[in-house]
This record gives structure tokens, sequence and C-alpha cells, in this order.
């Protein structure tokens, strides 16, 4: 079956309902702008950060409750006018529009909060999906947005490598020690705390957890040469997701959407088949 | 090939994906400064070992020490790194900016990138009447006196044990 107009309205809508849960999990823990009112920003080694940094908007921002609203209601319409406007001329600009005031926002609020912009990527990203109007440019930006995901999970399963965390029998234990720290020392006979100093004491145990979600990392490198898995390797992710969660209690949650490149990437490109 | 159907398709765009694609590479392999923020992804690579030194604040509003195990991820996250950041916040930010300076530099905008921009005009008041209303937020009652400790721990005998004693913050409290 080849890519169609259909295919391309059910991935905005699917987009559009991860974003949707993701926006409601910021509102309900009280992480947008207006709700925060953060104080003070935190600078990082990024070119795009510090070229954003240029037009003084962090100065603004901390002090006027106004634009903070303004930005917390922009970042929810954009989204909502993306998937109104798909299949339609508008798709687009709002594909653009959206992914560019994404990065602006997500730039910001991680430079304000201790939220990872890591959370942000696919709200960035996954836009530019729709920046074709045509169903061969769908077919072709669809494809190379599935790259560019298999290449970052590969991409974290290598640094694991590169930086030495695998070579480290006792990695998980420490990383396990680092997150959770605060929680262990405040409730030291709970059933959560019990559970990580579990696994803090028995190191090869939760080596084989960090090993695991390494050899799963690396293992999307077989999404570069065939398509057949991909079903497994959703499955492989959104275990990912869910072990994030449970163990280390980091919501990798907004990455799922990015599923929706491997869900579709599977038909045929439009014109492809000779009738 | 992927990238022989799409330069057919359209060149333009097979230039974005290649470009991503390599400085993606790039940046990955050299580490240090970030482009973008969808470049670079190594969350929990460095290593970790159980000896490392753990840092735990603990808060006292109007003397009754608030339970971290007992409130939402958030509101952990809001008590706990909030004053490590805002205790860092002018030394990164000082060290980003002389950073940052050799790189803008080849955009040609340097002249717009002025210290005050790039640190926070922030006094202790501030940041405490601030901490202040989140820890009124979490524990959902006024607090009329607020003191933050700092305590590190280190795992001993199957357990994580303070090694030191409680720090009083001379920058966050009432």
């Amino acid at each position: 079956m080849e890519l169609n107009r259909t295919h391309r309205k059910n991935l905005a809508v699917f987009y559009f309902c991860c974003f949707l849960i993701s926006y409601c999990w910021l509102f309900f823990n009280g992480w947008l702008f207006s709700q925060l009112r953060p104080v003070f920003f935190l600078n990082k080694l990024d070119l795009s950060l510090n070229l954003l940094f240029l037009t003084g908007i962090q100065s603004t921002l901390g002090k006027n409750h106004y634009l903070q609203l303004l930005l917390d209601i922009v970042y929810i319409v954009l989204p909502l006018l993306l998937v109104i406007s798909v299949n339609r001329k508008a798709q687009v600009y709002m594909a653009i529009l959206h992914s560019l005031f994404s990065l602006v926002y997500a730039l910001l609020l991680s430079s304000f909060t201790p939220l990872s912009i890591l959370g942000f990527a696919g709200w960035i990203l996954l836009p530019l999906v729709l920046i074709f109007r045509s169903e061969r440019g769908f077919y072709f930006s669809l494809n190379s947005m599935r790259y560019i995901f298999l290449l970052i999970l590969i991409s974290t399963g290598l640094w694991k490598i590169r930086a030495g965390g695998i070579f480290n029998p006792e990695e998980m234990s420490g990383i396990l020690l680092k997150q959770h720290a605060a929680y262990l020392v405040h409730a030291p006979g709970d059933w959560f705390t019990n559970c990580i100093n579990y696994l803090v004491i028995h190191q090869n145990l939760s080596y084989l957890l960090y090993l695991m979600v390494t050899l799963a990392e690396l293992s999307f490198v077989i999404g570069f040469f065939t398509k057949r898995f991909d079903k497994v390797l959703m499955l492989v992710f959104l275990l990912f997701v869910l072990f994030n969660f449970l163990l280390m209690r980091i919501n990798y949650f907004a990455w799922i959407a990015f599923l929706g490149c491997l869900r579709y990437a599977k038909y045929r490109e439009p014109g492809s088949v000779k009738t | 090939m992927f990238i022989k159907r799409l330069w057919g398709y359209n060149k333009i765009l097979c230039g974005f994906f290649t470009a991503f694609i390599i400085s993606f590479i790039v940046i990955n392999y050299k580490w240090g400064v970030v482009a973008t923020p969808v470049q670079q992804y190594g969350m929990y690579s460095t290593v970790f070992y159980r000896a490392d030194t753990q840092t735990v604040y603990m808060i006292e509003a109007d003397d009754k020490m608030i339970n971290c195990a007992g409130i939402s991820l958030t509101e952990r996250d809001i008590l706990q790194i909030y004053p490590e950041d805002y205790e860092k916040q002018k030394p990164v930010n000082d060290a980003a900016y002389q950073t940052m300076r050799n790189y803008i530099k080849y955009t040609g905008l340097l002249r717009y990138m002025q210290y005050d921009k790039y640190s926070n005009r922030i006094g202790d008041k501030i940041f405490t009447d601030w901490y202040k209303v989140q820890v009124e937020k979490i524990i959902k009652s006024p607090v009329k006196t607020l003191k933050v400790y700092k305590q590190h721990f280190q795992w001993k005998l199957n357990k994580l044990e303070p090694v030191d004693t409680l720090t009083k913050l001379t920058y966050l409290g009432t």
C-alpha cells in the first residue's frame, strides 16, 4: 500500500495527541512559565540558546507574566493549528512555525527549569515531517525523520561505550544513587527505597539492566537496513520509556510521538507501484 | 538506497538531511559545545560510582522538615534542584558566556552579546521569596519561617550515610 493523505492526517492526529498529553503533564505539574514564574536562568554551551539570548528575551521573560502566558498559549495553539491545516496549503507554514517556536520555547523552558531539553526534541523535529504537501514529499520527510530517530537512539548507545559507562560494573548502582539520593535519605524504609537499595547492593544485576538498555539502543541500527523489524523496535522503545519511568523516574513519554514515523514508514513511496 | 532516492526527489531536502546527519556525527564525536539541542544525546553515559558523594537538601518549613519522598517527582525536583541551580547560576552563566563568545564571534553578532543579557540580575531575597511560594504550594499551607540545609551522603555499609553535618544555607531562608 502506498503512503497517502489519510496516513498524513492520522500521523498528525497521533502527533497532536502525544503533544497534548505532554502539555497536560507540564500543566498539571505546574511547569508552564505562567505557573512556575521562574526568576533565573542557567545558560548552556548551546549555540542556538546563546543566539536566542542575544535578543534579551530571557531578561524580559523572568519579569513579564503576560509574556510567560503568551508563550504558554502559543505553545499549545500552534500544534492544534498544524493538525487542522494538514493537507491544506497552510500546512507547510504551520509546520515550520511550530517547529521553530517549539525550539524557542524548549530552549527557554529548559534554561529556566530543571527540565531536560531532550524531552522536547519531538516537538522541534517532528513537525518537519509535514513540510511537504505532496505525498512523495511526505514519504521522503517521514523516512528521513525515521532515520534521524534511529540515529539518535544508536548514538545514546554509542555514547555509553565512548564515555566509558558500559565498562564500569558500578555504573547503574552509581546512577541510581545519583538519581534517587533525596528519596533514599528521606524515606529509608520505603518499598521503592528498598528496591533501589537492592539494585545498588547487587551491582551485577543493576549493571545487567544498564547493559540491556545499551544493547536495546544499539539494536536500532537494524532499522538502517530493513523496516521489517520496526514493530519490534517500537516495542523495544516503549519498554525503554517505561523502564526509564519506573526505575529512573525520568519522563520520556513525549518521545513516543516519534513512533509514528516507524508506524507509517512501512508504506510504499507514492507512484512507485506500477498498475 | 534511500539517500539516492531522496537526492532524486529533492536535492535541497537531501542536502538538509545529509547536513543534519553529518553535523550530528561530528558534534557527537567532538562533544563540548552543541549547535542545537536536538543534536546530542549522551545521558548517563559518563562513569558513576557507588562511592560518589551525593548532595541532599533538607527543607524545614515552620520547624517541620518536609519529607521529599512524600511529594511528587516535580515537587521534589523543585525543592532539590533549584537551590543547587541558584548556587551555581552565576559561575555557570559566566563560564558559558566566556566560552560562547568564541563561537558567537563567527556569526558577526558579538557586539550584541552584552554581559548583562547573559547574567541574572537577582538577589537572594528574590530567590527566597520565589522558593517560599513554591514550598507553600507544595505543602498547601502558608509558611512563616523557612530554613534550607544541605548535607552530603555516601554509600557505606549498604545505605546512604551522612558524611558531614547539616549546613544551613545562608542565601536561602527567612
